[in-house]
């Protein structure tokens, strides 16, 4: 009985994220939130770019 | 930054909530999928973009073949380049999904092979645009052919699917994602992180087509 409520346990908290299983995953987030970021910054970058090559066209 | 139009900054900040919203925000527990669940938000957008992309590739297509006007047709297949991006995005992160909740890479749903033939069909359409040399003929031939795909490629990944038995939720028996539950948590995210990457792959498509238009000039003057 023992062994099966422990096991319910822990198939549940694999699932949801406790206090503890959360740790620092904020910095993920940030990390996440930054290469999408760069990858948008480096898209504008390229639009600007092309928008000069236009008004030279 | 003024010359940049508002939509592309939109869809910035409506991915990035997206992406961040899609892993903060609860979820409903369910079986099987657990937090798998939040692919929701990153894998379904890639199919709702590539289905936009190119209906908007088709309408550029038919403006080509109203206006007889190469440009029309540098929009449309830069529409249908990033619609096929976003296919194979959309198949790559089902495998991921379809392995974890389904057993395997790849099963021999209706949903799934429809989506590899469907992509094919497109596939076929490059290979189609790269064998005419004439531009005018290339752009004609291609602009029809996308407009017979498109009709066969909606019925393919939308309507055949949901006559037969289907593993994929949406389909056959199974519900689509409004009945996964009915609370308005996975809308809350689905919804703006599909409105999110479809102005992302606009954006990329009119980067392409501006980048084309400039190659046409330069090909044009010499």
């Amino acid at each position: 009985m023992k062994h099966f409520i422990l096991n319910q346990v822990q198939q549940h908290s694999s699932q949801m994220p406790t206090a503890e299983g959360t740790d620092k995953y904020m910095v993920v987030i940030g990390v996440i939130a930054i290469l999408f970021l760069g990858i948008a910054a480096y898209l504008v970058s390229i639009d600007l770019k092309l928008k000069k090559l236009e008004e030279k066209n | 930054m003024k010359s940049i139009k508002w939509w592309k900054f939109a869809g910035v900040l409506l991915v990035l909530y997206a992406l961040i919203g899609g892993l903060l925000l609860p979820v409903p527990q369910l079986p099987i999928l657990a937090q798998s669940i939040r692919n929701l938000y990153y894998h379904v957008p890639m199919w709702f973009g590539m289905l936009s992309l190119l209906v908007a590739s088709a309408v550029y297509g038919l403006r080509f073949l109203m206006k007889k006007d190469l440009v029309q047709d540098i929009y449309s297949e830069s529409f249908a380049r990033i619609g096929m991006l976003y296919g194979c995005m959309g198949l790559l992160t089902g495998m991921i999904w379809a392995k974890n909740t389904w057993g395997a890479y790849w099963t021999n749903d209706p949903k799934l092979n429809s989506a590899a033939i469907g992509l094919l069909m497109y596939a076929a359409y490059f290979v189609l645009r790269s064998s005419i040399e004439d531009e005018e003929k290339k752009a004609r031939i291609s602009a029809v052919y996308n407009l017979f795909t498109l009709p066969v490629f909606v019925v393919l990944i939308f309507v055949l699917p949901r006559l037969t038995a289907s593993l994929h939720p949406g389909n056959g028996g199974n519900p689509g994602f409004n009945s996964y539950d009915l609370d308005s948590r996975l809308r809350l995210v689905f919804y703006p992180a599909v409105l999110g990457w479809i102005f992302i792959g606009f954006w990329l498509a009119d980067l392409q087509s501006r980048m084309k238009k400039i190659e046409f000039k330069k090909a044009q003057e010499d």
